[in-house]
């Protein structure tokens, strides 16, 4: 068992505790768990049903859906990274460098989309990898080795196409992300779902995503206590690299094209969605409920802030306000308690 | 420990506030006047900025409601922004693509919705607006080549600083300055 001294601290009885002890659902807790930034919201969709009146409709919602779909997928690995105490500010690289990566290869080489598609997610996993043994081996503060790979990410994507861009896939294609089969369900709105309902029962109910928060809050203990620390750190790094592979497929599908220039500045959109959602930067707290709040609350001031024809000056103001304030909301919420 | 209404006020008075600066907000521009859209490349660029501040400045004298969205260079934000101007209702759309290729779907996104397009400096060559407003780049570079050719008595090194690659403007500049 464990030395003396550790028995006792709260990561030793997470750690301890994973498969053993089923956390008991219940709605209550749910709501209670993700109710600050809810909460908030909430409130901007009041808002904006006041401010322009066609916010609150469903054809609407559908759209915001749409698009918040990619920066959602890349949320959801970057909450995993978030947990385990790292940063992944590649993201938005690795996405350009999956895209261009499938684009060249059908274009160039007339390889079929889906072999393309794995080839790109082979890639995406690879950056992750190399994001993970970095930290892992080499000791780079995460910070560090993702940046790095944001650069090396970027200068690759560019490399594959001499920086032209691919344009112009086959229908099929482009209708996974415009065609809304049931007359409301496209299917990288519907991929994005069930990406969401997937990761969240795994970091709330399996043994090894409760262990994440271990290692969040202490790797150290959580090594101590028997969590492959160093093992699921590179696994995490390779699924935010995976996950930013398929947002750049998602974003190709939707876009109908591959240029070198996307996903420029998502890292610090896709850390916004996690922390406004209610993820600590220093480890150990968060999770999918929250993020996906804390997409859907960027998506809606997007939305919002252009229906009511507000300014783009102005909107990054509102933006940059609206965020400050979700995330003290939070914090004074959690210090309450 | 607070009672429970004390503890509530901040938020039912954030409430309240935001409510009526909503409905301040929502007199100034519902669709049911003229609107039109004007989605921008980059505001950052003085060029972009320039047009918006005319294209503003004109639609006051008309009594028409601009609404503005800034890309800021990133094609899948300009979709998303020209379907939320769709959504809006806007009546037609002066459009200037962040990304050349990308720029096909917003057009084809507004054609579905019977609103008229017009581009201003870039054009998507695989759906053109209904209108494509630029200056000459072509012309314009072969001027420039040849003056330089002039001055340096055509044994000059030309450098090429190329803008965002891909953009109409870049490739036909670069096309013509290639030519000897």
């Amino acid at each position: 068992m464990l030395p003396p001294q550790l028995e006792n601290t709260a990561t030793a009885r997470t750690a301890l505790a994973p498969a053993k002890a089923k956390r008991k659902f219940t709605w209550a807790n749910w709501v209670i768990g993700v109710q600050g930034p809810l909460f908030g919201l909430v409130l901007l969709c009041i808002i904006f049903s006041c401010t322009t009146n066609v916010f609150l409709s469903v054809r609407n919602a559908l759209n915001i859906l749409d698009q918040v779909t990619v920066l959602g997928i890349l949320a959801i690995g970057m909450t995993a990274v978030i947990v385990i105490g790292g940063i992944d500010l590649s993201v938005g690289s690795v996405l350009a460098l999956t895209m261009m990566i499938m684009g060249w290869l059908r274009d160039t080489w007339d390889v079929p989309i889906p072999i393309g598609i794995a080839i790109a997610l082979l890639a995406g996993t690879a950056c992750g990898l190399a994001n993970g043994l970095l930290v892992t081996k080499a000791k780079l503060p995460a910070f560090i080795a993702t940046l790095t790979m944001m650069s090396v990410g970027r200068g690759l994507a560019n490399i594959v196409t001499d920086g032209r861009q691919v344009v112009g896939f086959p229908d099929w294609f482009t209708a996974l992300a415009s065609v809304r089969n049931f007359g409301f369900l496209s299917v990288t709105v519907g991929l994005f779902i069930a990406l969401v309902i997937v990761s969240w029962v795994f970091l709330n109910y399996h043994a090894v995503g409760r262990s994440l928060y271990a290692i969040g809050g202490g790797a150290e203990v959580a090594r101590l206590a028997g969590i492959h620390v160093q093992r699921l750190t590179l696994w995490v790094y390779a699924l935010a690299g995976l996950l930013s592979g398929v947002a750049g497929i998602a974003m190709a599908s939707r876009l109908d094209s591959s240029e070198p220039s996307a996903g420029l500045g998502y890292e610090l959109d896709t850390i916004a969605a996690v922390v406004i959602g209610g993820a600590s930067l220093s480890g150990g707290v968060g999770g999918i409920a929250g993020t996906v709040v804390g997409v859907l609350i960027i998506g809606v001031l997007h939305n919002g802030l252009n229906l009511s024809g507000v300014s783009p000056f102005v909107q990054q103001v509102i933006i940059g306000v609206v965020i400050a304030l979700a995330v003290t909301f939070d914090t004074l919420r959690r210090k309450e308690n | 420990m607070k009672p429970t209404f004390l503890r509530n006020a901040p938020l039912v008075a954030t409430i309240v506030a935001s409510l009526s600066f909503g409905s301040s907000l929502s007199s100034v521009a519902q669709p049911k006047d003229v609107t039109i859209g004007l989605a921008v490349a980059n505001l950052q660029a003085d060029f972009f900025n320039q047009i918006k501040q005319s294209v503003e400045a004109e639609a006051k004298a008309k009594g028409v409601t601009v609404v503005t969205v800034d890309a800021k260079g990133d094609s899948a934000t300009q979709v998303s922004q020209v379907q939320d101007l769709i959504t809006r209702g806007i009546k037609a759309l002066i459009y200037i693509p962040a990304g050349a290729t990308a720029a096909g779907v917003p057009v084809k996104a507004a054609k579905a919705a019977n609103i008229p397009v017009i581009c201003v400096d870039r054009t998507p060559p695989d759906a053109p607006g209904d209108t494509f407003i630029a200056t000459d780049s072509v012309s314009a570079a072969k001027t420039l080549g040849e003056y330089v050719g002039k001055i340096t008595d055509g044994k000059g090194k030309i450098g090429i600083l190329q803008g965002q690659l891909g953009t109409t403007p870049e490739q036909d500049e670069t096309k013509v300055s290639m030519k000897p």
